[in-house]
């Protein structure tokens, strides 16, 4: 594995895991109670939050996946930031719908 | 470097091309894509590390990263210490803002894998050699129709990254190769580079980056110049390295201590309570996250705060007196919300102001229109007030704990903000027009 593919894999990995540690307490905080019975504020700013991670996140894990195929080599740190980056994108946006999408 | 014979000839042809497609290119495209490099490097380092910052001589203040580096005129060949791969994209960032620059890097190290060949060629923009013998001063030598035409050739007279930070022994091609085409040599000590990322290491420290400029030369004799500025550079290195605010830190800061962030504060706040569609933490939060444990900070706060009451009051009068003021970026649905809540208790609606997202001026503009006493929309006020402080601290506190970080990259921080912030007001005007609430 290049140098370069090893940095690029090691920082998507720690991106993702505390991208995924954070969303796991968006839901949690916008149904406390804490803000309201419409949250609209901070479920617009966890939406702007989340985007934005989403964007770096994405960017990351392309460019680390890239530069293992050139040598093709498996990296476990790519797989698992795959892994909880995709999970993270789904409860953190998922949280903020729940709100914004009134039944 | 440990490469076999076909991996040999493969390097000799990944050479030959990259140099053919860099003569080829113009010398504009070549400034463009350097100008690019610079701008993209200049914000990865200003979120991975303190910013460089750039001395001109030993008793000037230094010039922050965002600002232009004047530089020596025709041809120029930059001669720097190496210890980090930082050095090459710190001199990118700086030297890619005014004019085209190309780093001359190892062939035996960048090119022998595919992610770092791409790295070294679309990211840093390199000029290879082959190190280890006379061939390496040849490729040097190759790139002096560039260098006539304005192209910088950055080289790391060392030949290789120091193991320990300090300045090793220079080698002469650089300023051979001056010296046969009359290029000035410009001297530049990188300070700081070993601790941001030193060898071997793959993630960056959080620590500022300084480039120290030496008086530009021109070469007469190649080994007495050589020495000389080695010595010049390892002089220079032996400068204590300095943390510099950017220059979005230190524009925003003079604002914040000036009257004029107060008065931008406050009026900020008076317009959002009877028109103005954006909120009043804005502004406040720009500008008190420079200010530090000071009493400004206070200050910014209270003249937000009552600049909100007052346009909070200042519509509720119109209003109850007959006028409309315009509310842009509002819905309906917000105004029947608010109605209905002020209806059955002022003190709850602006309890619920607080986070639902619907503008304090449409509380304002409905609490006239049912006619509230003033006493009871003062009163009521409370929850607004709080909001404001509660954020403003948080911006205050935030500031102050971060402040190493944001002194660097304000800046971007900012920029990152003002355009998310659409977003955010986009989610609550929609969410606004498709729920009644009741």
């Amino acid at each position: 594995m290049s140098r370069a593919a090893l940095a690029l894999a090691q920082i998507s990995l720690r991106f993702a895991g505390l991208f995924f540690v954070f969303s796991l307490i968006e839901a949690p905080a916008l149904n406390s109670g804490g803000f309201g019975v419409t949250p609209i504020i901070p479920t617009a700013f966890l939406m702007c939050l989340n985007t934005f991670a989403s964007l770096v996140f994405t960017g990351l894990i392309v460019a680390a996946s890239l530069a293992c195929l050139s040598p093709v080599v498996f990296s476990w740190r790519v797989l698992l930031a795959w892994i909880l980056g995709v999970l993270a994108i789904w409860i953190g946006f998922a949280a903020c719908f729940n709100v914004l999408l009134p039944s | 470097m440990g490469i076999d014979v076909d991996q040999q000839a493969s390097l000799e042809q990944t050479v030959a091309l990259i140099k053919a497609k860099l003569a080829s290119r113009g010398v504009k495209r070549l400034a463009l894509l350097s100008w690019w490099r610079a701008k993209a490097w200049g914000l990865v380092l200003s979120i991975f590390t303190q910013g460089i910052t750039t001395f001109k001589d030993v008793a000037s203040s230094g010039i922050p990263m965002f600002r232009k580096v004047k530089l020596p005129e025709g041809p120029l060949v930059v001669v720097a210490n190496h210890a980090s791969h930082i050095d090459a994209v710190s001199l990118v960032t700086v030297i890619g803002r005014t004019r085209p620059v190309l780093v001359v890097a190892a062939a035996d190290y960048w090119l022998t894998d595919k992610a770092s060949e791409i790295i070294a060629r679309t990211a840093i923009g390199i000029w290879p050699i082959r190190r280890g013998s006379e061939q390496a001063y040849d490729d040097l030598l190759e790139a002096k129709d560039l260098v006539l035409a304005g192209v910088v050739l950055v080289v790391f007279a060392e030949g290789g990254r120091s193991e320990d930070g300090s300045v090793g022994d220079f080698h002469s091609g650089a300023f051979r190769l001056a010296k046969e085409i009359d290029a000035t040599v410009l001297p530049v000590s990188i300070i700081g580079s070993q601790e941001v990322l030193p060898r071997h290491a793959t993630t960056a420290k959080h620590r500022p980056i300084n480039l120290r400029l030496a008086k530009s030369l021109k070469v007469k004799d190649v080994s007495l110049n050589t020495k000389q500025v080695e010595q010049e550079i390892r002089s220079l290195h032996n400068q204590p390295v300095i943390a510099q605010p950017g220059f979005g830190f230190s524009r925003v800061k003079k604002i914040a201590f000036s009257w004029i962030g107060l008065v931008i504060v406050f009026f900020w706040a008076v317009g959002e309570g009877i028109f103005w569609p954006l909120v009043a933490e804005m502004p406040l939060l720009l500008l008190i996250v420079t200010v530090g444990f000071r009493f400004r900070g206070a200050m910014l706060i209270v003249a937000s705060a009552l600049g909100s009451i007052i346009g909070v009051l200042i519509t509720w009068w119109l209003v109850d007196k007959g006028f409309n003021p315009p509310s842009p970026l509002t819905t309906e649905h917000m105004f029947d919300y608010a109605r209905n809540q002020l209806a059955q208790s002022p003190n709850t609606a602006f309890w619920d102001q607080m986070w639902n997202g619907i503008p304090v001026k449409v509380y304002a503009h409905e609490a006239g229109a049912l006619h509230l006493s003033f006493n009871a929309v003062l009163q009521s006020l409370f929850p607004r007030v709080l909001r404001i402080v509660i954020l403003g601290t948080g911006g205050w506190l935030l500031g102050t704990t971060l402040a190493r970080w944001f002194r660097a990259n304000l800046g971007l921080v900012q920029t990152v903000g003002l355009l998310l912030f659409p977003l955010g007001l986009a989610q609550a005007i929609w969410f606004w027009s498709i729920y009644k609430g009741y």
